[in-house]
């Protein structure tokens, strides 16, 4: 029951609800984020025949504590799942802080358009 | 002695013009402790926004608590700092504030701050500057299956052309945290404590920033809650988000309050 409704971290949109409507959204940057707990750290949703432009974001250094952390896709006609994967195990997710945590070297970018 | 009297003329009215150009402060009065926290303060609240509005400085007491039972509008606002070092109390009636909203067909945001050079700063005490929604009641309130009951309200839209949002705090929201509209925007140090004592009492839409404005940058942000940390929605160009720590513990909130007694020592 829950599951949709978890915190979703760091998300773009929801876009392109009003389908007259032309969304538009760009160079969105996230760095250095601890995610502890939630279902997705980073995400990407738009709703079916709405339109717009999302370009140049950016999620870097994302590290996830107990969440399944990787980004989705809700509704596109294009869809792309890349992994954020950092994963800290249990022991580590009681003790964290921002400081203690090594940051992902991974970088991703999504261009869509 | 007409002289004497010109130049005591000309003095006097110099002194006025300097007060006038002088920044402005609106310490806010309180009823909450004579009243036993029952009195609204909405109306001191609305009138010291309305005196300052032109370059004043909006201070909410140290530490001193205030009954906001009204919304709040504060728009054409220029040059203003808000000090929010009290603790502001949102109506704990769920019924009347839910005629309220339900009565609206438009969006009501708690608080309406829109103008040109805000910045708002809460207390550097970690104990004050909170707002408090009252949100448990709220979250109990949720129909089965449902996602939230109708009638809530949004917390706050800052709408500002050149401003900031510092130290914001944000106690068991009822959903919806801060909407920041306009451009060139600097949020740190803030934190959303939207933990529910129940599981089965989910703070629903409890986003902490939904972001619609250009050059914004927000940074150290500590948000635990039941939908998005930062949702970007449509006109947001430049934003940049770093360093901040987002989830929610679901394992009781003495966990979570250790996480955030560490992420700001």
């Amino acid at each position: 029951m829950f599951q949709l409704t978890f915190p979703v971290g760091l998300s773009i949109g929801s876009l392109g609800k009003s389908q007259g409507k032309f969304a538009n959204v760009s160079n969105i940057h996230f760095d250095r984020i601890t995610v502890a707990g939630g279902l997705y750290a980073a995400r990407l949703k738009s709703w079916v025949g709405g339109q717009g432009l999302v370009e140049n974001v950016t999620w870097v250094s994302v590290i996830s504590c107990h969440a399944d952390i990787r980004m989705s896709t809700n509704n596109l006609t294009v869809s792309f799942d890349l992994s954020l994967e950092q994963h800290m195990d249990m022991e580590q997710c009681r003790h964290m802080t921002p400081e203690k945590g090594q940051p992902s070297t991974e970088k991703h970018t999504t261009n869509p358009d | 002695m007409i002289s004497l009297l010109l130049t005591i003329g000309i003095g006097a009215s110099a002194v006025l013009a300097q007060n006038s150009t002088a920044p402005k402060t609106c310490t806010i009065p309180s009823k909450y402790e004579s009243s036993n926290g029952t009195a609204d303060d909405s109306p001191a609240i609305a009138s010291a926004f309305a005196e300052c509005k032109n370059g004043g400085n909006i201070v909410f007491e140290e530490g001193v608590d205030y009954n906001i039972f009204r919304p709040l509008l504060a728009e054409n606002l220029t040059d203003v700092t808000i000090s929010m070092n009290g603790n502001l109390h949102l109506p704990q009636d769920i019924e009347s504030t839910r005629a309220l909203i339900l009565a609206s067909s438009a969006t009501i945001w708690w608080f309406n701050i829109k103008g040109s050079n805000i910045h708002y700063t809460g207390s550097e005490n970690i104990n004050n500057g909170w707002i408090n929604s009252y949100g448990q009641q709220w979250w109990d309130a949720n129909p089965s299956n449902g996602t939230g009951i109708t009638g809530r309200p949004h917390l706050m839209v800052f709408n500002v052309q050149g401003g900031s949002i510092k130290r914001l705090k944000s106690r068991k929201p009822i959903a919806w945290n801060v909407q920041i509209k306009g451009s060139d925007i600097d949020i740190s140090d803030c934190i959303v404590d939207a933990v529910s004592d129940k599981w089965e009492s989910f703070p629903f839409n409890t986003d902490a920033f939904d972001i619609g404005a250009s050059n914004v940058r927000i940074t150290n942000l500590v948000a635990f809650n039941g939908d998005d940390a930062v949702a970007v929605n449509d006109g947001a160009h430049n934003l940049y988000v770093s360093d901040s720590t987002i989830g929610y513990q679901t394992h009781g909130t003495s966990q979570f309050w250790a996480m955030m007694v560490a992420c700001f020592n």
